[in-house]
């Protein structure tokens, strides 16, 4: 049993750090994967994960597979879009889902190009899929830095944030805090989004952000609660995700994203807060 | 007695001194996990 | 008798449409007035521009004695998520925001008042409920405590009594009284005719523009609702610019 679960992070360094990356992006990034689902902003959430690629390509473009140039590439391009798709939607007539999806779609398509132009197979591989088997220190670093701010600046900000989802008009009413709060968040999300990308890549780093969330909300309905389950689901997530990939020689991001799906699957069937079994009894009870 | 009761100590009831020093035992198990993770030997 | 609010040729609106206009009055200090008129008529514009959250067209707008942050605000129900995961005593808890801010915490000293609120309105055994739980009738209710708590001189209520049974409404209309009572200032949104004859003093007619204010039963004369609505079915037209004023 010891040597199933424990043997590999002590025989090996990059489990180790594989698993470091993880659990700093699950607790970074899975509280605000709540805020996410409360506002119904999941897709929103998507749409800036993709967005993070052209960036990130750029940097690539500039200075190969470099920590900081992707990093930076990224968070400019994650913010540009977070204001832009606000902006399309505010100013024109079409549906925000429509014009998300229309910038996760191109923003995909052209960050593909950028490194196809320059890069191996290879790169696109570790941009798309993330590399969390081989994270070196100053990504671990990064990761960590990230996940601690995210958590301080939710700390500070948490009644504003939470008022801003449950009655944003009762929030501007009586304090002026509503944009900046809003506008903290988006930076918050996009800071995650481009440290996720870094270990899982991309596609997967909005997977750890929104699965457990969305699986915790079948079990609480205490936001506090909420967070604190999704950041448990994300931890055991990773952690089973990183011994299956290892025991089974399985892709590590992918293994990780699907253990946190099976969570929310079982969660879909036998949650106890609208679960299906819990609202087919409902329902049969009242029948009969 | 109320205070032990998780459902009626929400976040959001909290302090952010309070909140914030959650936040700090989170970070430095964090940062702990860090310096065992990068500073053991088993290599990459 | 000194003025709460005046406003002078104020107009409201979104995208240069104005939604309120050339508004020329003054709410009383210590007055229940209702706000009514027909649909489109810019009575919850006029509850969003007085709370800030609209800045004005034109014209302009000033308190008398109160502060501009001294001001409770009842939004629509509908624009409140009411599948967030809180519970009632915390979205309650709220209405000390004035006192407490982002960042103090609500501790001992806070729970007498919060539990006098929730009592005030009928919701002592359900401060643990999600507020997702509560019917409609519960929640305006939970809404109302967190006003009680707000405990400001000036309060605007919008449509309060939209969509609840008749037993809620008849105990919030109590707690309005109340306030009345202890001198505060109310400006209410109400579509029920009846409910305003018989509990309102005062009423503001609006029809975009101000068609009357005063007591209730000068204002709500049939003559004046079928101006009301005559003006409301000609200013779905594009709106023109505004050259007199309602007396």
């Amino acid at each position: 049993m010891w040597e199933l679960l424990f043997q590999p992070f002590v025989d090996f360094g990059f489990m180790r750090r594989a698993l470091l990356g993880c659990v700093a992006v699950s607790v970074g990034a899975t509280p605000l994967g709540v805020f996410l689902m409360l506002r119904r902003m999941s897709l929103t959430g998507d749409a800036m994960a993709h967005a993070i690629l052209p960036g990130a390509a750029v940097g690539y473009l500039v200075s190969g597979l470099s920590l900081g140039a992707m990093t930076i590439g990224g968070l400019i391009a994650g913010m540009a879009v977070a204001l832009l798709s606000g902006y399309v939607t505010r100013m024109t007539s079409l549906r925000e889902d429509a014009s998300l999806a229309a910038f996760y779609l191109i923003s995909l398509a052209l960050g593909v190009l950028i490194i196809s132009t320059r890069g191996s197979n290879v790169d696109l591989m570790h941009v798309l899929f993330g590399s969390v088997l081989a994270l070196d220190n100053a990504a671990l670093t990064l990761l960590c830095v990230i996940a601690s701010l995210s958590l301080f600046m939710l700390a500070l900000f948490f009644r504003p944030l939470v008022l801003e989802c449950a009655d944003s008009q009762f929030l501007r009413s009586v304090s002026r805090l509503s944009a900046v709060s809003h506008f903290i968040f988006l930076t918050l999300v996009v800071m995650n989004l481009v440290g996720g990308f870094h270990a899982l890549g991309t596609l997967m780093a909005v997977g750890i952000m929104i699965l457990p969330a969305a699986a915790a909300s079948f079990w609480t309905t205490r936001i506090s609660g909420l967070i604190a389950l999704a950041a448990a689901i994300a931890l055991l997530a990773s952690y089973s995700g990183l011994l299956l990939s290892y025991h089974y020689s399985l892709p590590t991001g992918p293994a990780i994203i699907l253990v946190a799906g099976a969570f929310y699957l079982v969660s879909v069937v036998f949650g106890i807060q609208g679960g299906i079994v819990q609202q087919t009894r409902t329902v049969s009870a009242v029948e009969i | 007695m109320n205070r032990l009761r998780g459902d009626s100590v929400g976040l959001i009831m909290l302090s952010a001194g309070r909140r914030i020093a959650i936040a700090s035992i989170l970070v430095a198990a964090l940062w702990a996990l860090f310096f065992w993770a990068t500073s053991t030997p088993g290599g990459l | 008798m000194s003025v709460a609010v005046a406003f002078e040729d104020y107009s409201l609106g979104y995208d240069r449409n104005p939604a309120v206009m050339c508004l020329r009055t003054e709410i009383a200090k210590g007055s229940l007035t209702a706000v009514v008129g027909p649909n489109g008529a810019g009575k919850s514009t006029l509850l969003k521009g007085v709370i800030g959250l609209l800045p004005p067209l034109s014209g302009q707008m000033s308190f008398g004695a109160i502060q501009c942050k001294d001001i409770s605000y009842l939004p629509q129900q509908s624009e409140i998520d009411r599948s967030f995961p809180i519970s009632v005593r915390e979205l309650v808890a709220m209405g000390l925001w004035r006192e407490v801010g982002s960042f103090r915490g609500i501790g001992r000293s806070h729970n007498a008042r919060i539990a006098e609120a929730l009592a005030a309105v009928g919701l002592d055994s359900f401060e643990k409920r999600a507020i997702g739980s509560l019917s409609g009738g519960q929640f305006q209710r939970a809404l109302f405590a967190r006003v009680l708590l707000q405990n400001s001189p000036l309060v605007l209520l919008d449509e309060p009594f939209s969509a609840i049974d008749a037993g809620t409404t008849a105990d919030l209309i109590n707690v309005v009284k109340h306030w009345h009572g202890e001198g505060r200032t109310i400006l209410a949104v109400l579509h029920d005719i009846e409910a305003v004859r018989a509990h309102f003093p005062e009423t503001l007619l609006l029809a975009r523009e101000m068609v009357a204010h005063g007591p209730t039963d000068k204002v709500l004369t049939a003559e004046n609702q079928f101006r009301a609505r005559q003006m409301c079915e000609a200013c779905s037209g594009p709106p023109h610019t505004c050259t007199r004023h309602a007396s």
